[in-house]
C-alpha cells in the first residue's frame, strides 16, 4: 500500500537528540543541546559517581582531603 | 468564544501550564477516544489523566494548532506536538530524545464546552522517534 515501511517525517539527531525533519538539508547540533543530551544519556553514571564521591568524602581519607582543599582555598584567598 | 477557539484552547493550553484553566472548557460528560487506549477517557478526570501521562514523559511538551475547520458544533483541528522525552512514558524509560508528532482532533463542542473528541496521531512515528521500534524495516524478499 505504501510501497515501503512508513517512515517518520521527523527523527531525532543521533548526536544531540534534536528533532530533525527528514530530508532537511542541514542540521548543525547546538552545543547546549548536545551537552544536555549527552549528560542525559550519562545521568545514571553521574548519579552513581556523585553517590560514590559523597561516600568517599565521608571516609577518613576523604575528610582529610576536604580539609586540605579548604585550607589551600583559604590560603589562596 | 467560538467553537474553533474552544477547540484550540483545549488542544494547546494544557501544555502551557494551564491545565486547570482548560478544565473549565471540558464538560463533565466529556469523552475522549485516543488510539491505543482500551477505554475512552471520560470527564475532566479522564482528560487530566491523559494530559498528565504525556506531560510525565514530555515535561516540555507543546501542541501547536496548524489548521482548523468548523461546521456546526464539529471542529477538526490539525496540530503538531513537540517535546523532549525526559520522563518515563507509560512504563518506557526516558530517552532524552526530542520528538515531533502530527495529529488531528475531531471534536464536538456544545454550550461552550468540549463534549467529545476523537484524537488521531502518528503513533508509529512517535515510537520510531523514541527508538522503541525500528526506523525502517527491510523489504521482504521473494
Amino acid at each position: 500500500m505504501f510501497g515501503a515501511f512508513p517512515q517518520s517525517r521527523f527523527m531525532p539527531c543521533a548526536e544531540c537528540g534534536a528533532s530533525v525533519e527528514r530530508g532537511a538539508s542541514t542540521h548543525l547540533c547546538e552545543p547546549e543541546q548536545l551537552l544536555d543530551f549527552r549528560l542525559f544519556q550519562l545521568r545514571e553514571e553521574i548519579a552513581r559517581f556523585d553517590e560514590q564521591f559523597s561516600a568517599w568524602l565521608r571516609t577518613a581519607r576523604g575528610r582529610f582531603a576536604a580539609w586540605v582543599a579548604e585550607r589551600d582555598r583559604r590560603q589562596q584567598a | 468564544m467560538d467553537v474553533k477557539e474552544i477547540a484550540r484552547r483545549v488542544a494547546e493550553d494544557p501544555w502551557r501550564g494551564k491545565l486547570d484553566e482548560v478544565l473549565d472548557l471540558v464538560a463533565d460528560d466529556y469523552v475522549m477516544h485516543a488510539p491505543g487506549a482500551r477505554e475512552p477517557f471520560r470527564g475532566r478526570d479522564g482528560y487530566r489523566q491523559f494530559v498528565t501521562a504525556y506531560l510525565t514523559g514530555f515535561p516540555d511538551a507543546t501542541i501547536t494548532v496548524d489548521d482548523q475547520i468548523a461546521e456546526g458544533d464539529i471542529v477538526v483541528t490539525r496540530w503538531t506536538g513537540r517535546g523532549t522525552n525526559t520522563g518515563d512514558l507509560m512504563g518506557m524509560a526516558a530517552t532524552g530524545r526530542q520528538v515531533t508528532i502530527e495529529g488531528i482532533s475531531y471534536s464536538r463542542i456544545a454550550d461552550g464546552m468540549a463534549r467529545e473528541s476523537l484524537i488521531i496521531w502518528d503513533n508509529l512515528a512517535l515510537l520510531q522517534q523514541l527508538g522503541v521500534i525500528p526506523e525502517t524495516v527491510p523489504a521482504p524478499t521473494a
